[in-house]
């Protein structure tokens, strides 16, 4: 770097360090309410007073505005959600704040129709999703697969929809759904390993369409057992060729990444936002050590903004995956601590849960339930903390 | 296109009601918020305040006020958003009205430094880590050069220099052409880099510069 370049690149490090403070201000002073914020001395207070605070303390949070930067939820009743179409470049991710993931495969066409505070429901007219839904009494997601309804409390499993051939298919990871549709009387279960496919038309019934793959392991992307007709195109007028934040705002991430020849060079240039964008599409794409050194990247750039907040807990999210859960732990404790009462503080704290269940220090698990507990008393892992919180005879 | 779900307004949501975690893009941001959805802007801001925010501290220089005029900046934005005739091009226009309130506070403060007689070296210190009071000394030496420039080319030299937009992103922000995008950041290099030989405490970054 010249000895030029270096004095710009202090200006501007000196600069992003002090950002973060007065974009706090000028958000409280356009939008009235400041972010929820944890009292942290909340949990050292016994007994009723613990309890009226947990209560005023909810009613505050579901006042007060999200303060998400990556938050969109599915709409309800006379508000369905938009359908979304996945490009067939790449497969899109919805993830949802109780820990649930659909991975919508290229081509897929999906929709989100409602949310609850125990689950949802999601229409899939075309194409495969793979689901990963968190075990939690009381979950109730249900998908609408083509005619077939898939009723599921805690699970994972690959399913598909493929409409010109009317042919629905799923296969089991974990746990056991609940399918009911044409041909089932009632409600049958397919459990763990077991594959469920039903053709509707009977030269699918037969044999199986030319190019079908089976159900493979998500949750890397899978093809689709027959690529759904490309709707007709019409032209298009003449325009720039979209740049990689377009693209991967789409959702279009391999697309994307192919115009970044070097991930982490350009993490370095990008806005936070931006450089953030990469880290997560790099791990949507599987390029998960990359993805790890974009977030480090976010975090070494921008220390203090809301963008690191974030990257720490993609950081997390990246150990626990990798089996890493104490590494994993501390990154969600250091997203917890730099975001305070953030949109994705359930998912944070109830990965620390079930790192500390997973290592079986009682006490450690025990501590983290009841902080969730007090958190988040209808959290989707609330029944878990209860449970682990109960007298043991 | 990829369809987006979108979050309903506060007030219509469910206590409880789960999150879809997938970002609009700013297109359904933009449109949702031109037709009035106090939802959408918030989450237009929650977007590119860091953004602007820099923007802002890259052409300005310093924190002091930094809150208030990101506040402006957005205020602004909101108002005028019905003006935005591409929607998905949010980020630049967001980058122009940064460019914009700058420039009225660079012209504000001119005008009171030249009634109130004050020196350019009365300016307030530009934010840097306590640590490095030779880095600091510089950051306030680069504001105090800028300052001297005619504000045009104080914001051309900002913008390309400092915030490191491309000359297109420049010319888009200042609202001029690229040709005249270029010869005002040229224009802005010269003057900046003659005035600074003249500070002591830029001289160890400029001395690449009188080597032969």
């Amino acid at each position: 770097m010249s000895e030029r370049a270096r004095l710009f690149e202090e200006l501007r490090r000196a600069q992003d360090q002090a950002t973060s403070a007065q974009v706090a201000e000028a958000r409280e002073r356009l939008f009235g309410a400041p972010p929820p914020r944890r009292s942290p001395w909340g949990l050292a207070l016994a007994g009723g007073l613990l309890a009226a605070l947990m209560i005023a303390a909810a009613v505050w949070r579901s006042a007060a505005p999200p303060a998400a930067i990556y938050a969109v939820s599915g709409t309800e009743g006379a508000l369905p959600s938009a359908w979304i179409s996945v490009p067939p470049e790449a497969p899109l991710p919805l993830e949802f704040s109780d820990g649930t993931v659909v991975l919508a495969a290229p081509g897929a066409r999906t929709r989100v129709l409602s949310t609850t505070h125990r689950g949802g429901r999601v229409v899939v007219e075309r194409g495969k999703i793979s689901v990963s839904v968190p075990p939690a009494r009381g979950a109730e997601w249900s998908f609408e697969v083509g005619p077939f309804t898939v009723l599921v409390t805690g699970t994972r499993f690959d399913v598909a929809w493929d409409a010109p051939a009317e042919v629905f298919e799923i296969e089991m990871r974990d746990g056991s759904v609940k399918v009911s549709g044409p041909t089932i009387v009632g409600l049958t279960t397919v459990g763990a390993g077991q594959r469920l496919r039903i053709a509707l038309a009977p030269e699918a019934a037969e044999a199986p369409a030319a190019g079908a793959a089976p159900l493979a392991s998500p949750p890397a992307p899978l093809p689709e057992a027959r690529p759904a007709p490309a709707p007709p195109k019409a032209p298009r007028p003449e325009r720039s060729a979209p740049r990689w934040p377009e693209l991967l705002r789409a959702g279009r991430y391999q697309e994307g990444l192919a115009l970044v020849p070097d991930l982490e060079r350009e993490c370095r240039a990008a806005s936070a936002q931006d450089a953030l964008l990469l880290a997560d599409a790099a791990r949507y794409a599987g390029r998960k050590p990359e993805s790890e050194r974009a977030h480090r990247i976010v975090r070494e750039r921008f220390p203090g903004a809301p963008e690191a907040a974030l990257a720490a807990f993609g950081l997390g999210r990246l150990r626990f995956e990798a089996g890493d859960d104490e590494v994993a732990v501390r990154w969600f404790e250091l997203y917890l601590a730099e975001s305070p009462g953030g949109l994705l503080e359930p998912e944070a704290l109830g990965r620390i849960l079930e790192a500390r269940i997973k290592s079986g220090e009682l006490e450690d698990a025990q501590r983290v339930a009841r902080r969730y507990v007090a958190r988040f008393p209808a959290g989707p892992q609330a029944p878990a903390a209860r449970k682990l919180l109960e007298p043991r005879r | 296109m990829v369809e987006r779900s979108f979050r309903r307004p506060a007030e219509e949501r469910k206590e409880g009601e789960l999150l879809l975690l997938q970002p609009p893009d700013d297109e359904l941001l933009v449109r949702r918020a031109q037709a009035g959805d106090p939802s959408a802007e918030r989450m237009i801001f929650e977007r590119y305040a860091s953004h602007v925010a820099r923007v802002l501290a890259r052409l300005l220089g310093d924190r002091g006020e930094l809150g208030d005029l990101l506040h402006d900046a957005f205020l602004v934005a909101f108002k005028s958003l019905h003006k935005l005739r591409d929607p998905r091009a949010l980020r630049p226009w967001l980058t122009g009205v940064a460019v914009n309130i700058a420039r009225a506070e660079v012209r504000r403060r001119r005008r009171r430094r030249w009634l109130s007689f004050l020196a350019p070296e009365d300016l307030p210190d530009v934010p840097l880590s306590p640590s490095d009071e030779g880095s600091s000394a510089a950051a306030r030496a680069v504001y105090q050069v800028l300052e001297a420039l005619p504000v045009e080319e104080q914001l051309a030299f900002s913008l390309r220099f400092i915030a490191e937009l491309q000359l297109g992103e420049c010319a888009e922000a200042l609202g001029v052409s690229l040709a005249t995008a270029k010869r005002r950041i040229r224009r802005a290099e010269v003057s900046f880099f003659e005035r600074a030989q003249e500070r002591p405490e830029l001289a160890s970054y400029l001395a690449e510069r009188r080597a032969p």
